[in-house]
């Protein structure tokens, strides 16, 4: 068998999934409304001082970086939903059945979903990356970010680390997405898995405040490669600091880890 | 003259908990016939096609293709090509017929062949609700369609779950015609069936089981020299209200 087909049949079940649908327009509609709030946000100090992100650093890099990690923090929701039904969805309607009599092997069933959640929302990513970089730049321009004369960032350094950041968010998103797709090998209705997945990324989130015990936990690196690039940008004068090898380590093995899990599991899964 | 078994099943158990579904039940499918598998509701038909194709596991028991043992009934579906249709059916509801045949034939590791998905959804009569969405489709609609699915990888096995649930006389008799073409074409069919008229008429040899035993199995011909299929069913069922 081989996985280009179970992908481009993930891919036609998954064009006219109404779950998809709803993600890309909320995520599009979300982005024109955060740039359109970042933008004035940098000029009027007044009733939206609040949402002053960018007073002082302007630039187009910074503007995109904003509005990116702004809708990743939704998209971490969307990319939970769609991970954790995406096996329990098929058993409760049947379909798992239809498709698991043919020559498909369940391994590549896990593998041909992760590999499309994985390309799914980095592309969603990259694409709103690409837009909002390109409005950032015809906004603000992408000007060296300097303190009297000395060059913090140059723009090409900074389009050289948000082209890394975007590669290095690849590596939380597959951890994530490999949890919640363990927990959606083992039921047959969308609700627990869903809330089993939601369950435990919140008890990560508590724990990853914890110094002591953060490293341990996925949620202390869903938005490190993100959230980096945005200080860089605002002019702090920060590379990637040691951190980036702990998440790398961490979210590797998440994402092996549980993948491994997933398949071990769904292998020995009674269809019923 | 040594008998041309396609699959053997022998000491086939299956238990859900503490119930016992299937108790150490054995028959053969014979290549290029139509075995039939009666028995009344419960009595472990779905189940053990189930175990066939993969689905469940067995308890015990062993299944052999071509007097070969299968160790993973799961890994049967990779020697020989399958045609399964399955009790009540589901397809990708928000997708057409073409594109739901089109998906599982990627699942099966088929190029998409698209004369052969029209010439499929031709034969079961479906031919001007290919571009309708699956969820337009009525219960008997599905089952012709499921029929093409089972049909798509051009199998040598067909395993069949109550294939006549749901249809009109008219498309009974003609999936009656499909099934009868397929075996003169080489083809061997397992059906499961409540509809005893068709078994009758489709059925070169039967298993009737019950309670998840097997009961009686033989040549249907020689069966029903004496009695007919119902007596001998509502017989051996324990049945004695006609």
């Amino acid at each position: 068998m081989k996985l280009s087909n179970v992908l481009k049949a993930e891919f036609r079940i998954q064009r006219k999934s109404s779950l998809v649908k709803f993600i890309l327009i909320t995520t599009f509609s979300l982005s024109i409304l955060f740039g359109f709030i970042i933008f004035h946000s940098s000029y009027f100090a007044g009733p939206l001082s609040f949402l002053a992100l960018m007073k002082g650093y302007e630039n187009g890099f910074n503007f995109s970086i904003s509005l990116n990690y702004s809708i990743f923090n939704i998209l971490i929701f969307f990319i939970i939903i769609m991970a954790s039904t995406t096996v329990s969805d098929e058993a409760q309607k049947g379909t798992l059945k239809t498709v698991l009599v043919k020559r498909v092997k369940r391994d590549e069933i896990i593998i041909g979903k992760f590999l499309f959640l994985l390309l799914f929302f980095f592309c969603l990513i990259v694409i709103i990356s690409l837009f909002s970089l390109a409005i950032g730049g015809v906004l603000y321009g992408f000007p060296n970010i300097s303190e009297k004369n000395y060059i913090i960032h140059s723009s090409l350094s900074l389009f050289f680390n948000y082209l890394l950041s975007l590669l290095l968010v690849v590596f939380p998103i597959s951890a994530l997405i490999s949890l919640c797709l363990f927990f959606s090998v083992f039921f047959n209705n969308n609700m627990l898995p869903l809330i089993s997945s939601l369950g435990v990324n919140f008890i990560f989130y508590i724990f990853a405040e914890l110094d002591v015990y953060k490293y341990f936990f996925l949620a202390n690196y869903m938005l490190y490669p993100l959230k980096t690039f945005k200080r860089m940008a605002q002019g702090l004068p920060l590379v990637w600091n040691p951190d980036v090898e702990y998440m790398l380590l961490a979210t590797f093995l998440y994402s092996i880890g549980f993948l491994v899990l997933a398949t071990f599991f769904f292998r020995r899964k009674e269809i019923l | 003259m040594k008998e041309d078994f396609l699959l053997s099943i022998r000491d086939l158990s299956k238990s859900f908990g503490k119930r016992k579904v299937l108790d150490n039940i054995s028959f053969n499918i014979r290549r290029g016939k139509i075995t039939g598998f009666l028995g009344p509701n419960g009595a472990g038909k779905t189940t053990t096609i189930k175990l066939l194709l993969g689905l469940i596991k067995k308890d015990k028991g062993q299944i052999e293709l071509n007097g070969k043992e299968i160790q993973d009934a799961k890994n049967l579906k990779f020697n020989i090509t399958i045609g399964a249709l399955l009790e009540f059916p589901s397809f990708y509801s928000n997708l057409t017929a073409r594109e739901n045949l089109k998906i599982l034939a990627l699942s099966d590791n088929y190029q998409i062949d698209e004369k052969r998905i029209d010439y499929l959804l031709n034969l079961v009569d479906l031919k001007y609700d290919k571009n309708r969405k699956i969820k337009t489709f009525s219960f008997g609609m599905k089952q012709k369609f499921a029929i093409s699915d089972a049909l798509l990888n051009d199998p040598e096995l067909l395993i069949l779950d109550e294939p006549f649930t749901g249809l009109d006389p008219n498309s009974m008799d003609s999936l009656n015609k499909i099934l009868k073409n397929f075996v003169k074409n080489n083809g061997t069919i397992f059906v499961s069936s409540h509809i005893l008229s068709e078994v009758e008429d489709l059925c070169d040899w039967i298993v009737l089981i019950n309670k998840g035993k097997v009961i009686l199995k033989g040549e249907l011909k020689s069966l029903i020299s004496q009695k007919s299929l119902k007596e001998i069913y509502l017989k051996s069922t324990k049945n004695e209200i006609i």
